[in-house]
């Protein structure tokens, strides 16, 4: 049937209309975005120079002026507009209902612009990730969305806003996916999609199809080579743990200190930044163009790792002292000066790094990424992006991984987890998620007792859910587990009392609501949340 | 159902839009409304922005430019690298950089950049050229050789011919440093047809590396070339004289280089050759037409010669000796033919041992060498 027949009148389905909105979001994003690109270049160019690096005197000052004026807007004016993008987002989904403050939006716009563009160490990835869920969230109420849709309109947004300010759909769709909604849930993969390719359309519709990086070319020229990039995941990882944990002590402390004292803390923030700018520029700001000419061999191998280690101070105070703006630049930046530095080091003493500088700065630039924030599949597939290089796929993926396992070994906690807890807030960690096992009936099961038929119990399947089965025991004292392939066979049977001691629940007594702690103890259960 | 208290497949997101394009219709056109107007505001903005980052780049860059004009390559550098932060994309700010780079000895650098460029636009000439030339440096003569074919038949935005040309003329060297003098020839061929009538010096240099490339057919052919439209050209006489003279024909390299001396000022050098290929042309037997008894005369003085060279730098043999002298102080009989045959018989033989003995040539051996290479020939 034509649906614009004459005196029909034009319907789409639920699904079809979750799915336009979704583009809606995208381009609504991928505007601010460009707005939010536009403005930090021209408060940086006007306060810094193009480098970071002509106006002398201004690199002292900005930085702290800046980030007085920030913090002030984003604890005076915006207070909504405070922390991390990421756990806003997923308060939105777990706890709010999808409502993200519409304050948010301009309060991250103007507080970051004017933060990053005056040369804090500190990036726009986040603040764009939460503008897009802030901008998602006002279309779902315009809309009035359902309960079940709103929650889901904030990830989408999110995608949409990191995609946009990465200029790579994949990666923001797979950020969003890992870190936020922590699974591959088909209900919304489809939007968050579509919101991130309209939103990247919409960016590049303006800013030109140019990637991130301006990578040139590399290839792997020799398997002994995977040596050293292992040795870039070994060192990335056991920073990335530290830094997590400096930041979790520094931000602590200083959280601790009298309110009044916020504007002076970002004020002291942004001059160590800029007194540290004043004999290395390349640290301010978000730092972009310094990888770029890392990834060049613009800077000897001593002056690169002198480079991430500077980077990593001014970024550890910048953020810690409050001042707005986003992680993810800072860390990217320590991983390319540190894979460049590294290589370079290890091309002094040994002849194991036969390729040029920039493939190790280029798979560096994951390394701590990943490390930090606990996304491999994102930090390999951000640097498979930027670089649009199949060759370094490999070496990125061992690095990567390698950093991965060994922050997470050394701090347990993920980055954004620790830092909702700072803020009092328990969130749902995507990593413990993901490590989470689901308990199903063949882990609870025992064996059949002798004489015991089919007809005795309601059959279960072993593969089903503990959970399920937990319903079913409501009812029954017991269940006969049958076989998957022959369920005339009975193979085990299972009670509530075997799946009490499954979950690790005492024999008797009530039930307790699960713990942040057990949950990490990869017990299963979180289902029933 | 849901999972991690996220709602999972099956049960989003479908059935809780509230008629969102029914009474909603109202926040469409809103929602509409408002991005037509945030579009057209970014579309201003960016459209203000574009055009600042292109003058703030081409203020860097014209600034770079006259300081690399002046030699401060390091200050150069960094007005280009600020450039290109303002433009990324543009080659000519890029290159810019790589020149500056390279001028500092920062070859790495210098080759990212060029490597960058090159993938950008793989048929420029320039860019290819530069690329030859730091693979020439870090020894990867592979690598020139195929850059500096891209760069010869590769595009270049101006003064094309020369620019090709002087391209060429680095992968000859290239060539020639590998020992790859077949292929020095066939670029050197190339090169001769490609040099334009009105470049006289480039013709003559094409000739000069002819000859010195031991190919004196095509440097004749050459310096003939350029005769033909430049009749009164010394240095080409010369030129076409020495190819001549390699090529043995003594004769015609004489009257070379008699022309090139009536052409030119008086030339020690050339008064030499024309010394020297006359005393080759009084010495050498095999030249038509002469007597009989002239031919035994020539071959005489030969072993005269030769004798002399031999004995100045090594024993000679006592019966090689002796037979030479036999024949130089006995008087000539009537069978001229053996005793002309006999005589360059030994000549040879001494002239031989003489090769094998002596390493160094005497200035004055020069006719004698000459002859008998080319008797050697026949």
């Amino acid at each position: 049937m034509n649906p614009f027949q004459h005196g029909k009148r034009f319907t789409l389905s639920e699904g079809q209309r979750f799915l336009l909105l979704a583009i809606l979001i995208g381009m609504f994003s991928g505007l601010m975005v460009v707005a939010f690109h536009i403005m930090i270049d021209l408060i940086s160019w006007n306060s810094l120079g193009a480098l970071s690096g002509t106006l002398r005197y201004g690199r002292l000052i900005s930085p702290a002026l800046g980030a007085l004026v920030a913090t002030y807007l984003a604890t005076r004016v915006f207070p909504a507009a405070r922390g991390s993008g990421v756990n806003q987002t997923k308060a939105a989904l777990y706890i709010s209902d999808g409502f993200v403050d519409p304050s948010t939006v301009p309060g991250k716009f103007l507080a970051c612009s004017i933060a990053i563009g005056s040369g804090n160490s500190l990036g726009p990835e986040d603040p764009s990730l939460q503008m897009g869920a802030g901008v998602a969230s006002m279309l779902g109420r315009i809309f009035h969305l359902g309960r079940k849709n709103m929650r889901l309109i904030a990830p989408v947004g999110a995608a949409a806003g990191i995609a946009a300010a990465f200029n790579t759909p994949i990666t923001g769709v797979l950020f969003v996916m890992e870190e936020v909604v922590a699974s591959w849930n088909a209900g919304v993969v489809g939007s968050i999609v579509l919101a991130a390719v309209s939103s990247v359309v919409v960016v590049r519709w303006f800013l030109g199809d140019e990637p991130l990086f301006r990578i040139p070319a590399l290839q792997f020229q020799h398997p002994s080579e995977l040596l050293v990039y292992a040795a870039i995941g070994v060192v990335g990882g056991l920073l990335s743990a530290g830094f997590i944990r400096l930041i979790e002590v520094l931000h602590n402390r200083l959280k601790g200190l009298p309110h009044r004292t916020q504007l002076i803390q970002a004020l002291c923030g942004g001059l160590l930044c800029g007194f540290v700018g004043l004999w290395l520029p390349e640290v301010m700001g978000a730092g972009y163009d310094a990888i770029d000419f890392a990834l060049h061999g613009r800077f000897p191998w001593d002056l690169l790792l002198i480079l991430a280690g500077a980077k990593l101070l001014v970024t550890l105070i910048c953020f810690s002292t409050g001042v707005p703006g986003g992680m993810f630049a800072p860390t990217l930046f320590v991983g390319a000066m540190l894979g460049g530095g590294l290589a370079g080091l290890a091309h002094h003493y040994s002849s194991l790094v036969t390729s040029p500088l920039g493939a190790y700065v280029l798979v560096g630039m994951g390394t701590f990424f990943s490390g930090v924030f606990r996304a491999p599949m994102t930090s390999i597939f951000m640097v498979f992006e930027t670089s649009a290089s199949y060759v370094i796929i490999l070496p990125v993926m061992i690095a990567n991984t390698i950093s991965y396992f060994i922050s997470r070994r050394l701090h347990p906690v993920p980055f954004f987890t620790m830092l909702a807890r700072q803020e009092g807030i328990d969130l749902p960690s995507a990593e413990e998620y993901r490590s989470t096992e689901v308990l199903r009936v063949e882990d609870a099961m025992q064996p059949l007792p002798e004489g015991m038929t089919l007809e005795q119990a309601p059959p279960i399947y072993p593969d089903v859910t503990l959970d399920a089965a937990l319903r079913l025991l409501a009812d029954h004292a017991l269940l006969c587990v049958v076989s998957r392939a022959n369920p005339q066979v009975p193979i085990g049977v299972v009670s509530i009392l075997d799946v009490r001691r499954a979950y690790g629940f005492p024999e008797s007594g009530p039930i307790l609501p699960e713990t942040p702690e057990a949950s990490s103890q990869g017990q299963g259960g979180r289902s029933g949340q | 159902m849901e999972d991690n208290g996220v709602p999972v497949e099956g049960s989003a997101p479908h059935g809780d839009l509230k008629e969102p394009w029914g009474a909603g219709r109202g926040a469409i056109i809103w929602v509409s409304a408002a991005l037509f107007v945030l579009f057209t505001l970014i579309t201003l903005l960016n459209s203000a922005y574009h055009h600042t980052r292109r003058h703030r780049a081409e203020a860097r860059y014209a600034e770079g430019v006259k300081l690399a004009g002046t030699g401060r390559n390091q200050d150069a550098a960094e007005d280009f690298r600020a450039a290109l932060v303002y433009e990324h994309d543009d080659l000519k700010y890029r290159f810019a950089l790589a020149k500056a780079l390279v001028s500092m000895g920062r070859w790495d650098e210098a080759g990212t950049h060029l490597l960058e460029l090159q993938q950008v636009d793989p048929t420029n000439g320039p860019i290819n050229q530069m690329l030859a030339r730091l693979a020439v440096r870090a020894g990867r003569y592979g690598e020139a050789i195929d850059d500096y074919n891209r760069a010869i038949y590769g595009y270049w935005p101006e003064d094309a011919e020369a620019k090709r040309i002087a391209a060429r003329l680095e992968l000859i060297g290239v060539l020639d440093k590998e020992g790859r003098q077949k292929q020095v020839l066939a670029e050197l061929l190339a090169l001769a047809g490609e040099v334009p009538d009105n470049d006289l010096a480039m013709r003559r240099k094409v000739g000069e590396m002819l000859l010195s490339h031991h190919s004196p057919q095509h440097a004749a052919e050459t310096y003939r070339g350029i005769l033909a439209t430049h009749p009164r050209d010394g240095a080409s006489e010369r030129g076409l004289g020495e190819a001549e003279f390699e090529l043995g024909d003594f004769r015609a390299a004489r009257n070379a280089f008699r022309a090139a001396a009536r052409r030119g000022p008086p030339d020690p050098a050339l008064s030499q050759r024309i010394a020297l290929t006359d005393d080759i042309l009084d010495l050498d037997p095999t030249l038509v037409p002469l007597s009989v008894s002239q031919r035994y005369q020539r071959a005489v003085q030969l072993l005269r010669r030769a004798l002399a060279s031999a004995s100045a730098c090594t024993v000679v043999p006592e019966e090689l000796s002796d037979a030479a002298q036999k024949i130089l102080s006995t008087r000539p009989r009537r069978m001229w033919e053996d005793d002309t045959a006999t005589a360059l018989t030994l000549t040879l033989q001494l002239w031989n041992l003489r090769q094998s003995a002596c390493v160094q040539r005497p200035a004055a051996d020069l006719a004698l060498a000459a002859v008998m290479t080319r008797i050697a020939k026949q």
